[in-house]
C-alpha cells in the first residue's frame, strides 16, 4: 500500500516536473549542441518585457484594490444583514465561469463607452478582470467573513462604543487577514496570465507579450515561461505561508 | 426608585407580534432574570434594551433620561451574549481594553483597570493569550470582564452560560453574581433555565409569548404563581381537574380535599388544581384519618437527600410526591397509601388560567 503510494506520488512528481525540465533545457538550447544563457539575455534585453511586465502587475494591482474595495463591505454587509440573499450572491459570483470571455468582451464594450481615460487605456481591463477574478475573490472572502461571527463581533463592538470605523478597521479587517492576502495573490496570479481580454482588445500585456514570443523566438519563450510560471508560483507560495503564519498565531476561531 | 423603566414596549417582526407591551423596571444595583421559554422574545427584549433594535412602540427611561433615541454605541451597555464574542485578533487584555481605548483613557489607566477586571474574574494568569487559546467558560468570563471594564449603566447578560458544560456553569452563574453584587451594578439577565434564574436572581421576570406573565422574587414565582403558565413552567407539579365544593375545599374525583384557595370562589366552579410534589404528605393506606385519595406507589426515583415516589391513584391519573429519602424507605413500590396535603398547599385556576385568588 504505502509503496503504492510512493509510486503514484513519483509518477505525479514526474508529470508536472518533465515538462517543467525540458523547458528549462530548450531555454539554455542554442542551436545543435551548445547550451547557455542566450536565450534568457536576449529576452531580458526586450523592451517590451519589462512595459509589459510591469503593465499586467500594474493591472493586477489595480484589479485587486478595486475588487476589494468593491467585494469587501458588500459581503461584509450580506453577512451582517443579509443573510438570506447569500443563495443570490453565490450565484452571480459563479457566473464568470459560464459566460465566455468573448461574450463579456462583447457585452462590456457595448456597457461601457466612455469615459475616454478609460475605455482607450489598458486600465479599461480592470473592469473584465474584475469581474474574471470574482468567484476566487468572492470565495475566499465569503469564507473568511463566514469564519467570524460578524453579527455578533460588530454587536459586541458597538456596545463597547465602538463606531463603524472602528469596527470595520480595528476588528473585521485584522480578523480578515488571511483572506484578504488570499484573495490578492490568487487575483494577482489571474490577472497576470491573462490572455483572452488583453488579445482581444489589443494590448500588450505580459500574457499578450509571452504568445508574440512564442511564436517567434522559441527558446526566449520557453524563458519567458518558466519566468512566468515562478511568478504565478510565488504568489501561491504566498497564499499558502500567508495561511499558515494566521493559523500559527492561533488567530482565528 | 426604578433605574430602568421599560414602558409599553411592543416589536412585531412580519405579522407576528413578538413583545407586547412590555412594562418593567429595575432598581439600582438589581439582578434582574427575565425567564421564559424559548422563542418568547427575551433576547428580543434584551436587543431592545441595548439599542441593537428599536421598539415599534414605547420607551426606555435610563435614571429618568429617556434612551429609546439612543444608539447602541452610545448607551453604555455592557452586553455578554450567547455566543462566543471576543475578538479573535486580540489577547484577553486587548479584548478587555477595547472599550477603554475608545473612551479614550490614559493608556495605564486602561491598562490597569483591564488588569483588575481580568483579576476579578479569576483570569491574572491568561492576560497574554489570544480567545482560541482560552477554554469556553475562560472566553465568557473574559467577555464579562469587557463589558464591566466600561463601568457600564446596565450589564445585559444574554444566556452567557448556555454554551457551557454543567459544572462550569453552576460555578460562573454564582461567580457573575458575586461580581454583580460586588461592582453593584444593575443587571438584566436572560435565561430558560429555572433553576439558574431562581438561585441567583433578586427578582424574576417570567415572560410568555411576548409579555411577562409575573414578575417577583424567586420565593413569590415558585411559591404563588399568578397564572396557569407560570406554574406550570416553573417547578413540577400533579394537575387534577376539580370542582369547589365548600369555602375552602375541591372536589378531585370522588375525594373532598382541603384548598384554602377556594375561598370566594361560587360552590360547583370548575377549577385546575395543581399541586408541588413537595407538598403532598403519604399515609400507609387506613392509618391516617379524614379524606385523602387512595393509591399505590408505582415507582420511585433517586436523588440522593430526596426521593420522588410516583403514585397511581385508586380513582385513575397518577400523583407525584418527593420525600426526604429516609422518609420514602416506608413506601416501596406497590405499597397502597393515602395522599393529603395542607389547605394552603394546592393552587387552583380558573378555566382562563387565571389564579383563583387573584380574582377576588
Ligand atoms: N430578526 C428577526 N426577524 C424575524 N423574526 C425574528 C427575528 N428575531 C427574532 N425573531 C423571532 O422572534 C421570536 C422571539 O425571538 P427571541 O430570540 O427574542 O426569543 P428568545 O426568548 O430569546 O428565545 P431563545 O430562548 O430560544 O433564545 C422568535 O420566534 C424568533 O423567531
Ligand atoms: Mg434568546
Amino acid at each position: 500500500m504505502k509503496f503504492g503510494r510512493k509510486i503514484f506520488l513519483g509518477l505525479v512528481g514526474l508529470y508536472f516536473a518533465i515538462p517543467l525540465v525540458a523547458t528549462g533545457v530548450f531555454s539554455l538550447w542554442q542551436g545543435s549542441n551548445r547550451y547557455g544563457f542566450d536565450g534568457y539575455t536576449a529576452l531580458f534585453n526586450q523592451d517590451e518585457l519589462w512595459t509589459s511586465l510591469a503593465l499586467s502587475f500594474e493591472l493586477a494591482v489595480e484589479t485587486v484594490l478595486a475588487s476589494l474595495v468593491i467585494l469587501v463591505p458588500a459581503i461584509f454587509w450580506m453577512h451582517l444583514r443579509l443573510p438570506r440573499l447569500k443563495a443570490v450572491f453565490d450565484v452571480i459570483s459563479a457566473l464568470p465561469f459560464v459566460i465566455p470571455p468573448i461574450v463579456l468582451v462583447a457585452g462590456m464594450s457595448a456597457l461601457y463607452t466612455g469615459p475616454e481615460w478609460l475605455v482607450s487605456t489598458p486600465h479599461y481591463l480592470v473592469i473584465p478582470y474584475v469581474v474574471m477574478t470574482l468567484p476566487y475573490t468572492y470565495r475566499t472572502l465569503d469564507v473568511g467573513l463566514g469564519a467570524l461571527d460578524i453579527r455578533t463581533l460588530s454587536e459586541a463592538a458597538q456596545s463597547l462604543g465602538a463606531g463603524w470605523g472602528t469596527l470595520v478597521f480595528r476588528v473585521v479587517l485584522p480578523n480578515l487577514t488571511t483572506a484578504l492576502v488570499g484573495a490578492a495573490l490568487l487575483t494577482v496570479a489571474i490577472a497576470m496570465g491573462e490572455f483572452t481580454f488583453a488579445n482581444i482588445l489589443l494590448f500588450k500585456t505580459f500574457a499578450v507579450f509571452i504568445a508574440f514570443i512564442g511564436q517567434s523566438y522559441p527558446t526566449e519563450a520557453a524563458a519567458l515561461t518558466l519566468l512566468s510560471f515562478l511568478i504565478t508560483w510565488a504568489a501561491m507560495m504566498g497564499v499558502l505561508l500567508g495561511g499558515r503564519e494566521r493559523a500559527e498565531i492561533g488567530g482565528t476561531r | 426608585m426604578s433605574y430602568l423603566a421599560i414602558e409599553g414596549l411592543s416589536k412585531h417582526y412580519g405579522n407576528r407580534n413578538i413583545l407586547s407591551n412590555v412594562s418593567l423596571s429595575i432598581g439600582h444595583g438589581e439582578f434582574l432574570s427575565l425567564l421564559g421559554p424559548s422563542g418568547c422574545g427575551k433576547t428580543t427584549l434584551l436587543r431592545i434594551i441595548a439599542g441593537f433594535e428599536s421598539p415599534d412602540t414605547g420607551r426606555l427611561l435610563l435614571d429618568g433620561r429617556e434612551i429609546t433615541p439612543v444608539s447602541a454605541a452610545q448607551r453604555g451597555m455592557g452586553m455578554v451574549f450567547q455566543a462566543y464574542s471576543l475578538f479573535p485578533n486580540m489577547t484577553a487584555l486587548d479584548n478587555v481594553r477595547f472599550g477603554l481605548r475608545i473612551r479614550k483613557l490614559a493608556a495605564k489607566e486602561q491598562l490597569s483597570r483591564a488588569r483588575d477586571m481580568l483579576a476579578l474574574v479569576g483570569l491574572a494568569d491568561h492576560m497574554q493569550k489570544y480567545p482560541s487559546q482560552l477554554s469556553g467558560g475562560q472566553q465568557q468570563r473574559v467577555a464579562l470582564a469587557r463589558a464591566l471594564a466600561i463601568r457600564p449603566a446596565l450589564l445585559l447578560l444574554d444566556e452567557p452560560l448556555s454554551a457551557l458544560d454543567a459544572k462550569v456553569r453552576v460555578q460562573l452563574r454564582d461567580e457573575i453574581r458575586n461580581i454583580q453584587r460586588e461592582a453593584g451594578v444593575a443587571t438584566i439577565f436572560v435565561t430558560h433555565d429555572q433553576e439558574e434564574a431562581l438561585s441567583i436572581s433578586d427578582r424574576v421576570a417570567v415572560m410568555h409569548d411576548g409579555s411577562v406573565a409575573q414578575i417577583g422574587s424567586p420565593a413569590e414565582i415558585y411559591g404563588t404563581p399568578r397564572d396557569i403558565f407560570v406554574a406550570r413552567f416553573i417547578g413540577i407539579s400533579t394537575e387534577f381537574d376539580g370542582v369547589v365544593t365548600e369555602s375552602n375545599t375541591v372536589r378531585v374525583g370522588g375525594v373532598t380535599l382541603p384548598a384554602s384557595q377556594a375561598d370566594g370562589l361560587p360552590k360547583g366552579a370548575g377549577v385546575r388544581v395543581l399541586i408541588r410534589p413537595e407538598n403532598v404528605h403519604l399515609n400507609h393506606a387506613g392509618s391516617g384519618s379524614g379524606p385523602a385519595l387512595a393509591g399505590h406507589v408505582i415507582s420511585e426515583t433517586f436523588f440522593g437527600a430526596t426521593t420522588q415516589i410516583r403514585i397511581e391513584l385508586a380513582e385513575g391519573g397518577s400523583l407525584i410526591a418527593t420525600l426526604p429519602t429516609i422518609e420514602a424507605a416506608k413506601f416501596p413500590p406497590a405499597t397502597p397509601i393515602c395522599a393529603i396535603w395542607a389547605p394552603e398547599a394546592p393552587h387552583l385556576f380558573l378555566k382562563d388560567g387565571r389564579q383563583a385568588t387573584s380574582v377576588t
